[in-house]
Order: C-alpha cells, then structure tokens, then sequence
C-alpha cells in the first residue's frame, strides 16, 4: 500500500495518560500495544489473559480485575465511565468480543458476551452463561449459572453445559487453544503497564 | 498562546489515501496486519473500520524449499465498500488439534454497511448487509444476497445466493427477485445496492 501524500509524518502517538493506571499484569498475559487502559483505579490482569488492540479497560470508578485466561476482543469496553462508584470482575475463561460493553458487578467463570452485547451496571452474570450478540442485560440483573440470553431477550438454561462436565473441560481447553494461537498473532505491549 | 496542534496540520490532508489501483483507505481505519491484507482496487475501507490482518494462518513449518511468504488473512474484491466502525476479523476454530485462523473472502461489489461485524469464511459478490449486522464465524454468503440492518447471522450458516435474510438469529425471509442490482445510472440514482458500485466508490472523497 503506497500512498502519494507524504507519508513520513506519522499521525501523532495513541495519547497515554498524564496519570499512568495503577495496574497488576501477570507476566504471561498479552496486551496489544493498542489497547487502552485508563483510569485511577487499579486494573489487575490475570495469568494468560489477552486484551487485543482497541479493547478498552476503565478503571474510573472502581477496580477491574480481569481473570486468568479470559479474551477482551476489539473495541469491547470493560468498566465504567461515569456516575457511582464499582468494581468489576471477570472470572477466568472469560470471552468478551468485539464491541461488548460490560459495565456489570461480575461476570463468572467460563462466560461469553458476544459481539456488540451489553452487559448493564451492577449485573452480575453467573458462570458459563452466554449472552449472544447485539443482546442487552439490564442494569442490577443477575444471570444463573448456565443461562443463555438469545433472540431478542429470550433466555434458556442450557443444560448440555451444566449437565456435562466433560464439556466444560473441552471449553477450557479450546480457550487454552486460542489463547496459544493469540500468543503467537498478537504482539505482546504488557511492559508497557508494568 | 495556541500552538497549532496535529489536528489542524491534519485537516489540510484528505480523509482518503488512495493506492495504485484505486483503493480509499480512510486515515481513521485502524487496520493491523497490512501486509495480509488484499484489497482488489476500487474499493473503500471507512473511517472507523477495523480490519483484523495480522490473525492469520501461520503454517507450523514451511515445507522444504518452500520459502515462508505473507498469507492473506482477509481479502476483498473489487469496488467493495466497507462502510465507517465496522471489524473485520477472521474466524478462528480448532484444526488437528490447534487453533487456527481461517481466511475470509470478500467479493466484487460488496457494501458492508456501518457498525456491521464481520467474521464470515466467505461473502460473494454483488452482497448487500445492511447496518449494526452481526456475521458470526464461518457463514458464508453467496452471491446477490441482501441482509437487512441488525441481524445476527449465526455461526456456519450457508445463506443461499438471491436470498433476503433478516432477524436474530437470522432467516432467509425472501428472494432478492429479478432485476436485483439492476438498474442505476438514473439521474441521482447513480448506484443500486446490489448493483455495479463503482459510481459509489467514485463518489466517496
């Protein structure tokens, strides 16, 4: 890709923040150069963890801790802008694609919030649950263990998840996979935050 | 005092660069991976647009005598439209026990519209997807399809060529009907979604 303007005038740096966010990185997890981490709270990242580039970590209003091998997809926002105060926890194996917003209490283990989901303030979503793309959970909502949010605000318990343990393990042991995948494809920035 | 800042410098700069072979690539696309990246010319990546090239296919060993060159991870045809915010992302699955990245394929004349994710194995040309759809991975699209605005297209599905899709998750809920892409080159009708996008691209500064 040759382009005709003059192209040795590179588009100024991604802004870094006067105040560097406190912030504990496991030595094995990946964070892309360009994902962003803000605020004044402290953001802890778990072991194996990927955050890729453009996801966006806010600890303006309260600590994040995000866990071990979970995967923050593109221009997903995990934390919460503005109003009170609150603390956000993502649990291990956790999936957040691209473009989600999660402004919940918890997430549990094993959970995936698809494309362009929303997960409301002070939601608390229970282990492997699944909230499909372009889905909406509300603010102070709590999700069971195991349940799926589909079409439109439809929900289910899915029970070959919670009856089958041996699915559960192949689940992990695919996150496992991407994550080895993701080790190999995504630069690893996380020094920066060290 | 005010220093002029990068932002007014940039303003004398159009929103466009535009490649050899016609390609516009908006200043604002954060694109990763250029180099896996095929654009057929003519066509239009967005402000905003996320195109995902550096997840590609890596071979485990590059067989003998066989030198390692780039893989294209996401390629897309001619005068194809990606309109502004939408990700572009190959899917990835376990193969043979690892994961791999797959490439996706976009054809001619494709418009993705704004907001729109994109994970399929393969769109054909003369497509239509509206804005804020979600393409789940390894759909393929055939030919002459039209999606409307905010479906969800779930995971491996195959959508037929001519077929109207709509919903969450999404059904073909009709044909595109003859004389799909035709017409335009009216008086202020110069494109038809479906259609030859040519005078699109061309319109887009």
């Amino acid at each position: 890709m040759t382009s005709k303007p003059v192209a040795s005038k590179r588009p100024p740096a991604p802004i870094v923040p006067a105040v560097k966010t406190p912030s504990q990185v496991h030595p094995s997890a990946i964070i892309a150069d360009k994902a962003q981490i803000t605020g004044a709270h402290t953001v802890e990242i778990g072991e194996s963890a990927v955050i890729h580039p453009y996801a966006k970590i806010r600890s303006e209003r309260g600590k994040v801790v995000i866990g071990k091998s979970s995967i923050v997809y593109e221009r997903a926002v995990v934390g919460v802008a503005d109003g009170g105060e609150q603390d956000i926890t993502i649990g291990e194996g956790v999936n957040i694609e691209t473009g989600a917003v999660i402004e919940a209490k918890s997430i549990g283990d094993g959970s995936t919030v698809e494309v362009n989901a929303s997960i409301g303030r002070a939601a608390v979503v229970g282990r492997y649950c699944r909230v499909a793309a372009l889905e909406k959970v509300e603010a102070g909502e709590e999700l069971e263990d195991f349940t799926v949010v589909y079409s439109d605000g439809q929900r289910r318990v899915d029970k070959t998840m919670r009856d089958h343990p041996e699915i559960r393990e192949a689940k992990q042991v695919g996150q496992e996979k991407s994550i080895e995948l993701m080790r190999k494809m995504v630069p690893n920035a996380a020094a920066k935050w060290m | 005092m005010s220093r002029p800042g990068p932002v007014s410098r940039r303003s004398t700069k159009s929103e466009y660069i535009e490649t050899d072979t016609g390609n516009k690539i908006s200043r604002r696309a954060h694109i990763e991976g250029k180099q896996n990246i095929m654009l057929g010319g003519k066509s239009v990546v967005m402000a905003g647009v996320c195109l995902r090239g550096d997840l590609h296919r890596k071979s485990e060993k590059p067989a003998e005598g066989e030198k390692e060159g780039p893989t294209t991870a996401i390629s897309v045809g001619r005068a194809s439209v990606i309109a502004t915010n939408c990700t572009i992302r190959p899917p990835m699955r376990l193969s043979r026990g690892q994961m791999t990245f797959y490439p996706m394929r976009i054809g001619d004349n494709v418009f993705i519209g704004p907001g729109t994710h994109v994970s399929s194995l393969s769109i054909s040309s003369h497509v239509h997807i509206g804005a804020n759809c979600v393409l789940s991975p390894f759909c393929v699209i055939k030919e002459s399809c039209k999606i409307l605005p905010h479906t969800v297209v779930p995971p491996h599905m195959v959508i037929p060529a001519g077929s109207v899709v709509a919903g969450r998750p999404a059904q073909i809920v009709g044909e595109v009907g003859e004389g799909w892409g035709q017409g335009g080159g009216a008086e202020g009708e110069e494109w038809v979604e479906g259609g030859d996008l040519r005078p699109l691209v061309r319109s887009i500064k």
